[in-house]
């Protein structure tokens, strides 16, 4: 699978600025400021309370696969959005940017956008397409 | 309490009614309403001075963003953190709770009526006679239930569990509510790390103002704090159901590949954020780190002349100070009796004989895990003969140590094992056969592992208190009194003999000395234990347990000594020692000597609640087994 990493630093983050409700702390979690974009191949979509996860394999600039852990939102927010357990697949190929993980670590995003090139599914930006 | 704590508390306190009863009485004068209070005793009135039942909305007026997206991290500013909160809140990476068992935590009750959400308050009356047994209160996200009881009953023990709502009694002072929280599990002041320790007490005011309650939550941590907190909350009355009073969740997996091993954490004076919040909000690096004086007004302008050094020195224990030693409540009984909690179904624990011991009742005899220590022997006895119509058949211990079997040969031979006197074998069995003790008609089953024996041996323990059933390899199970019973091997954790006993239908978990809410791990290396095998004994626990509800409940851990456990007690203790781990491996690795380990105090953090300078089990102790434990790995 192809890999693309771009770190982008966004500085003010108009994006995060808003009040969200999360049963843990997104500004403690994430750098909200800066944003990552991945593309690879989904291992596992995880359509869960309180948060979904969507399991993407990347490949890396220096050839190793690596798991990128995406946190998506609840069953509830994900619904009003039309997104359902049936959305994601596994083998999908995805683009997903997202804000990362002050753990690098963990190699994880808080999802704020995603597209799949093969049938051009997008997610974030409209109304209500928010990871809260 | 201790003494200087106890008199802030009951300054706060103080301070704290005043305004509240004043606020409300000013309230209900102003509705033309006199203020109720209920006599003391039978006759008081059913009804309640004050009436909070209904749908509340919070205001969002004190720190909105606590109820929103979280607070950023190193704030602590206003909070009355003395060095191990501090220590503890540095060292938090929020990765943590992406950890399978703590992705579920709820909110601790004061942090709840923090939290965002909606929130629900009912009364519950005696259908015969409409007194007030209790006020409930459902919070929105998390699903927190509390309950308030307002019947007058006690609190539970110190050796009962503990729970994120606690347990609440409530009485009304004039025209407020007031409330007693105790039995907290460890917790969050705030979602960016900040703790609140399972000793934290927890004292509120309710007052409400026509359609406005106002709750203040005092909160008294004496492992975490130098002075109460005191916070307020604000709700507004709505008219309808709000709806939408569900908050499901199930844990899944969130970082894949993770080893379970890895506990997310910071080494001290190494949190690369450290600087953030100052820097974004211009404040010199310690002002949101200073603790109680960051209550007072006063503080700003002292901050004025905090320079970076001094910022600089609060990320990191202070060198050459002695380690501080635990502010926990000490749950033994202490009383020269046994105290019976039940467990679930027909397993009991028993407390009081220095060491926590297991029964398991039914239509066969009783199934015992550890005897405690021996001196109170006849008293769990004659408590075991009150559970139990029949003696007791089999005893189990989790290693060789005193605490878990000084009351083997008491307890043995109060007990019989009828599957032996009509054994074919029972006539012609050597010994060994039959437990190595001279009747088998009048003596229980000892079961343990093969190295229990051998210790036993080895310390040479009278014969009629050793094991004579034991096993060798991974599991030793047994079906008994309707509950199917295994026994783990747990190889070099405690000792070399360990066992966690697992009772699978009433969903209880015997730790042993694996796990325990008083103390750091007393891992005997002279005996075989390590730290290796201590964390990959928790993780096996943590491996067989499941909670009922949002991380809590369902199967219950037993520790060797302290209060009724579950997962949630079971996973902080994996995380402290699984932390100190790393912290004394990086320091090995970098070459430091045991003494250079000791001297860095690696657990700052952690000994307000589990630290000893003195008796059989020392924090210096602790860190030296860990040190040496590591260093024969390599």
């Amino acid at each position: 699978m192809k890999r693309s990493l771009v770190v982008l630093l966004v500085a003010g983050a108009c994006a995060f600025g808003r009040p969200v409700f999360a049963h843990h702390s997104f500004a403690a979690t994430y750098l909200e400021t800066q944003s990552v974009t991945i593309e690879g191949e989904i291992v596992q979509f995880v359509f869960r309370n309180p948060h979904s996860f969507v399991h993407v394999m990347v490949k890396e600039t220096d050839g190793t696969m690596v798991t990128y852990n995406v946190e998506w939102g609840g069953t509830g927010q994900l619904g009003g959005t039309g997104v359902t357990s049936a959305t994601l697949r596994a083998g999908d190929v995805v683009i997903i940017t997202g804000a990362p993980a002050r753990n690098a670590a963990d190699h994880r995003l808080r999802m704020v956008s995603l597209k799949r090139p093969k049938d051009g599914f997008t997610w974030g930006g409209k109304t209500g397409e928010t990871v809260d | 309490m201790h003494g200087a704590l106890r008199k802030n508390t009951m300054k706060h306190l103080r301070a704290v009614l005043c305004v509240c009863v004043a606020a409300a009485g000013a309230s209900l004068l102003a509705q033309g309403q006199p203020a109720q209070t209920p006599a003391p005793g039978a006759d008081a009135p059913p009804g309640p001075a004050i009436d909070i039942s209904g749908y509340w909305t919070p205001t969002m007026n004190e720190d909105g963003m606590e109820r929103g997206g979280g607070s950023e991290l190193h704030d602590y500013g206003g909070f009355a953190l003395n060095e191990a909160g501090r220590l503890w809140a540095l060292s938090y990476d929020p990765s943590r709770v992406t950890l399978r068992h703590h992705q579920c935590d709820a909110y601790v009750t004061p942090y709840q009526m923090r939290a965002t959400g909606n929130f629900r308050a009912w009364e519950e009356r005696d259908p015969h006679n409409q007194r007030l047994v209790a006020i409930h209160w459902w919070a929105q996200v998390t699903e927190g239930h509390r309950v308030i009881w307002m019947d007058g009953r006690p609190h539970p023990p110190a050796w009962a569990a503990h729970t994120f709502r606690g347990f609440s009694t409530g009485k009304y002072v004039g025209p407020a509510l007031v409330v007693t929280t105790t039995h907290l599990k460890q917790g969050w002041l705030r979602r960016n790390g900040t703790p609140e320790s399972d000793q934290a007490t927890v004292t509120e005011f309710f007052v409400r103002h026509g359609d406005h309650l106002m709750n203040t939550t005092v909160v008294t941590d004496p492992v975490f704090l130098t002075e109460p907190q005191v916070r307020s909350n604000d709700y507004y009355r709505a008219p309808v159901d709000h709806g939408t009073w569900l908050y499901a969740c199930d844990d899944s997996e969130q970082i894949v590949g993770r080893s379970p091993e890895v506990v997310p954490f910071y080494f001290f004076g190494k949190q690369p954020y450290a600087r953030e919040y100052s820097e974004h909000h211009m404040l010199p690096l310690a002002a949101a780190m200073s603790g109680a004086p960051s209550m007072y007004p006063e503080f700003a302008a002292a901050a004025k002349n905090m320079t970076d050094a001094m910022g600089t020195a609060l990320l990191s224990p202070a060198p050459g100070r002695p380690s501080e030693t635990s502010k926990a409540v000490d749950p033994e009984p202490r009383d020269g009796e046994i105290h019976v909690l039940p467990i679930r179904n027909n397993v009991y624990m028993l407390v009081g004989d220095g060491g926590n011991i297991v029964v398991q009742t039914g239509d066969q005899g009783a199934f015992v895990v550890d005897t405690g220590t021996g001196r109170l022997s006849d008293k769990v006895i004659a408590a075991i003969d009150k559970l139990s119509e029949r003696p007791i058949q089999f005893i189990a211990n989790t290693s060789f140590r005193p605490d878990r079997t000084g009351g083997n040969a008491k307890l043995g031979a109060a007990g019989m094992d009828p599957s032996l006197p009509g054994s074919f074998f029972v006539n012609s069995a050597p010994r060994a056969a039959t437990g190595l003790f001279a009747d088998p008609l009048r003596h229980a089953t000892l079961m343990a592992h093969n190295n229990v024996l051998t210790r036993m041996q080895d310390n040479k323990i009278p014969e009629d208190a050793l094991p004579g059933d034991t096993y060798l390899e991974e599991r030793r199970r047994k079906a008994h009194n309707g509950d199917s019973i295994e026994l783990f091997y747990e190889p070099n954790a405690i000792t070399d003999g360990d066992s966690v006993v697992f009772f699978r239908r009433a969903d209880v978990i015997v730790a042993g000395d694996i796990f325990t809410t008083t103390q750091y791990p007393v891992i005997d290396l002279k005996n075989g234990g390590s730290v290796e095998g201590e964390i990959k004994a928790l993780n096996d626990i943590l491996d067989r347990t499941n909670y009922e509800h949002e991380g809590e409940g369902g199967t219950y851990v037993v520790p060797g000594h302290g209060f009724l456990g579950d997962e949630h007690e079971v996973v902080e203790y994996r995380d402290m020692v699984v932390i100190v781990r790393d912290r004394v491996k990086a320091m090995i690795d970098a070459g430091a000597t045991l003494a250079q380990v000791k001297a860095a105090r690696l657990t700052a953090d952690y000994d307000t609640r589990y630290g000893s300078n003195t008796g059989a089990w020392t924090t210096e102790m602790f860190v030296e087994a860990v040190y040496n434990s590591l260093k024969a790995r390599k």
